[in-house]
């Protein structure tokens, strides 16, 4: 398990460090000029967190009814990846709204479902670090309704109309843009893989060290 | 492993960041060669496509910024979020480090 | 299947006896009510006049505010007389208890919704009388959504540590869209000629909040309350 961490991150590097140069040969797209280049790094971090939206509630349902901290640990290590590529979702889209629709935000339904989401578990981490005991507990019910949102929140955009574009842009990507938008898709999952690896170590660490403060107290 | 996880970790923020301020470049010229090159239309809600120079001076948005900053953001958060895993890595692993020569310290005196 | 409902019923039946002896949490929470909509009325007031369209959200803020308050305070009182743990070691089942807690809230929040409807159709000049019985239902629908999910962490937080702030934090994020449902439901009704399809449809999607909530509510109740 671990010799496959170094492989896995010099090819994650590597995707990351050719992926700007990919995007700058796609072809500009007719309507929205230059600026749509963002959307190679917006939708892929947008899939990735409803990715880590989806491990997070899973994991949260498990450690709910197995009582598994294993999964306890999973379940933080997704929330933070869902807040961090949520957040680069959030601020990606408006930069690229500024200039395509004029507005940096609208009160539409999939930027206001996509930013409630964003908000569940930006308090799954908050009830984490000042819910006192107990609060895993409460943290995994609202990971299981942040997972809930995650399907309303993608056909959203499909069920009422907004200036957002529809989830059928992407099957009908046309070929010069396919190939870059997969190949980023590629690597921020790949990316996501990496880092909730490690955080999930980092957590396995903090209850070794529990563990050890018991040991040595009890001396 | 943890110290090579952390070398890694190092390595992949240096790396990813000489990367990003090289992008960034590469992003920025080819920018401006787009908006020296054609008139990109802003999407009317009305369903117009208006030419470029016909718009007020401040709605000639330039993209290149906004394309670069994107990216630029993209990069900072990953940085950021893997130097804050890192620096809490650094503080448990050293945490560990007491607590195990705390823990054989008591033993023998047992 | 009827013990669940018998027990439900309990817990419902004793929540409003004690509410009815004191009227204690009725009373505050419909002040509280009243002043938050007197608040946004001033507040959002031009020439003298408080803005007219504001009435289907100033009703519904005040709804969540107070209904907020109201959880609160009925979970206080639980953990004062430490009533919540005898519940817990009955030999009932915990999701009757969470619907007997969740009909008595609601119970609570209509009776304040009722006080409250009229102030706003009053100093808003917004035609309540439209079409009552989709207000009404509107209304009910939304009241449920919300109060399941708060029921759900008012319980659980009893034994926290900020309870009082951490409710808000929890709540609202997943209960907006609830809000929001009931706002733009209530706004198409209280229009001058009621847009009566477009109710429905915010209707209907609050009765899928409703399940949704409700049935993941039921669903985690007893490992949230089990220690």
């Amino acid at each position: 398990m671990a010799k496959v961490y170094p492989v896995l991150t010099l090819v994650a590097m590597a995707l990351f460090a050719v992926a700007p140069a990919v995007v700058a040969r796609t072809p500009v797209e007719a309507t929205m000029g230059l600026v749509q280049k963002i959307f190679y790094y917006h939708v892929p971090a947008a899939m990735v967190m409803f990715i880590a939206a989806s491990v997070c509630g899973v994991a949260s349902a498990v450690y709910l009814f197995r009582a598994r901290p294993g999964a306890d640990r999973l379940a933080v290590a997704a929330a933070e990846l869902t807040v961090v590529f949520g957040l680069i979702v959030l601020v990606t889209g408006p930069l690229w709204a500024r200039k395509s629709w004029g507005v940096w935000w609208q009160w539409d339904a999939r930027l206001t479902s996509t930013l409630l989401m964003w908000m569940i578990f930006v308090a799954c981490l908050m009830v984490r670090r000042f819910g006192g005991a107990g609060a895993e507990k409460l943290s995994a019910a609202m990971a299981l309704f942040g997972m809930a949102n995650v399907p309303f929140v993608y056909i959203s955009v499909n069920i009422w109309r907004t200036l957002h574009p529809t989830t059928a842009v992407i099957p009908k990507l046309p070929g010069g843009m396919r190939g870059p938008f997969w190949f980023c898709a590629l690597s921020f999952m790949l990316l996501f893989g990496l880092l909730l690896a490690l955080r999930v170590r980092l957590e396995e660490r903090r209850a070794e060290v529990e563990e050890l403060y018991l040991v040595a107290d009890h001396d | 492993m943890s110290r090579r996880l952390m070398r890694m970790a190092g390595a992949w923020i240096v790396a990813a960041g000489l990367l990003a301020a090289g992008s960034s470049l590469v992003l920025a010229q080819a920018g401006a060669a787009e908006a020296q090159a054609g008139p990109t239309a802003p999407q009317d809600p009305a369903g117009e496509f208006v030419p470029v120079k016909s718009l007020p001076q401040q709605e000639q948005l330039p993209a290149a910024p906004l394309l670069v900053a994107a990216y630029a953001f993209v990069w900072m958060a990953l940085l950021v979020y893997v130097w804050t895993i890192w620096r809490r890595l650094m503080k448990v692993e050293r945490e560990v480090r007491e607590l195990s020569s705390r823990v054989s310290e008591g033993a023998p005196r047992r | 299947m009827m013990a669940f409902f018998r027990v439900a019923a309990l817990v419902m039946r004793k929540d409003l006896t004690v509410e009815v002896r004191s009227r204690e949490i009725l009373y505050t929470t419909i002040f509280f009510a009243v002043s938050c909509v007197l608040v946004f009325a001033f507040a959002l007031v031009k020439e003298g006049r408080p803005l007219e369209d504001a009435a289907a959200g100033i009703m519904w803020i005040s709804v969540a505010f107070s209904g907020t308050l109201a959880l609160g305070r009925t979970f206080e009182r639980e953990r004062h007389a430490e009533t919540l743990r005898a519940l817990m070691l009955a030999p009932a089942s915990r999701p009757a208890l969470y619907v007997g807690k969740l009909l008595g809230i609601v119970l609570l929040l209509l009776v304040v919704e009722a006080v409250l409807v009229p102030l706003v159709g009053l100093l808003f000049h917004a035609p309540i009388a439209n079409s009552p019985f989709r207000l009404m239902a509107l209304l009910v629908l939304g009241t449920i959504g919300f109060s399941a999910v708060g029921t759900l962490f008012a319980a659980m937080l009893v034994r926290a540590r900020s309870r009082d702030v951490m409710l808000p934090i929890l709540l609202y994020p997943i209960t907006i869209p609830v809000i929001i449902a009931g706002v733009r439901g209530t706004a198409a009704l209280l229009e001058p000629v009621p847009a009566v399809e477009l109710a429905d449809m915010w209707m209907a999607l609050l009765a899928f909040f409703d399940i949704v909530f409700v049935t993941l509510a039921l669903w985690t109740f007893e490992p949230l309350m089990t220690e």
